[in-house]
């Protein structure tokens, strides 16, 4: 099955990190995407730029972001294989945005499957 | 560039989903704005995620995990699926957002990718 992992952390704290922090957790998602690589679980993942340059479109009109929703944001995801939702939140459970934020894990929706 | 749409439906949408008659005409919106997308050679990926109700939180801290059930009812929209683009701007990235199906009845996010060395498409 497949699983959409969304990471979410407070994106302002990237704003003001060190870069040897930076560069400690940046080694994390490599090490992170190269097990699941390893694995053959790994279909796509990618990192998000601040909310700050994207934007929420409805019918109605266009917000400029960031979002005031919460602290919180969608800052990347994994779209991954598990056989199932316990070894999806296993590999949710091992990616470096679960011990700063938390990853939401969704499944794929199979559509008329 | 490449940008993530995420379409964020209302829980009216969702329902849809659930029944057959109104399920062929939401359906319908959506095989026609994905392939509207890929015809324009915008769509990379794209994939509709399950209801809500299967979503599951997960977090560690100081080595114990938490997990915690969904549906999670802090907004009224959430995550029904998302599509991978590569746009020219953000204005056009906008463009196509409005006209996700989403965007009717709940809100569509723009997001674009951070492009940074030795990442992959």
């Amino acid at each position: 099955m497949k699983y959409l992992l969304l990471l979410y952390d407070n994106e302002d704290a990237w704003d003001v990190m060190e870069d040897s922090k930076k560069s400690e957790i940046f080694g994390a998602y490599m090490a992170y995407t190269e097990a699941l690589r390893k694995a053959e679980a790994y279909y796509a993942g990618d990192p998000l730029v601040h909310s700050r340059d994207g934007k929420r479109v409805r019918v109605s009109g266009v917000q400029d972001g960031p979002f005031a929703d919460g602290k919180e944001q969608l800052g990347g995801y994994y779209m991954i294989e598990a056989d199932d939702l316990d070894e999806a939140l296993d590999w949710a459970a091992r990616c470096p945005c679960a011990s700063y934020g938390y990853v939401e894990v969704r499944p794929v929706w199979n559509i008329g499957g | 560039m490449k940008v993530m749409l995420l379409a964020n439906e209302s829980p009216e949408d969702f329902s849809l989903r659930e029944d057959k008659p109104e399920f062929d005409a939401y359906m319908g919106e959506w095989y026609a704005f994905s392939e509207e997308m890929s015809k324009a050679g915008l769509t990379q990926s794209s994939a509709a995620l399950e209801q809500p109700s299967s979503a599951t939180v997960v977090s560690v801290r100081d080595g114990k995990r938490k997990v915690e059930d969904g549906p999670f009812p802090d907004t009224k929209e959430q995550l029904g699926g998302f599509f991978i683009i590569d746009a020219p701007d953000l204005e056009t990235a906008s463009k196509w957002a409005a006209k996700c199906p989403a965007a009717k009845n709940g809100f569509v996010d723009v997001r674009p990718i951070l492009d940074f060395e030795g990442s992959e498409s």
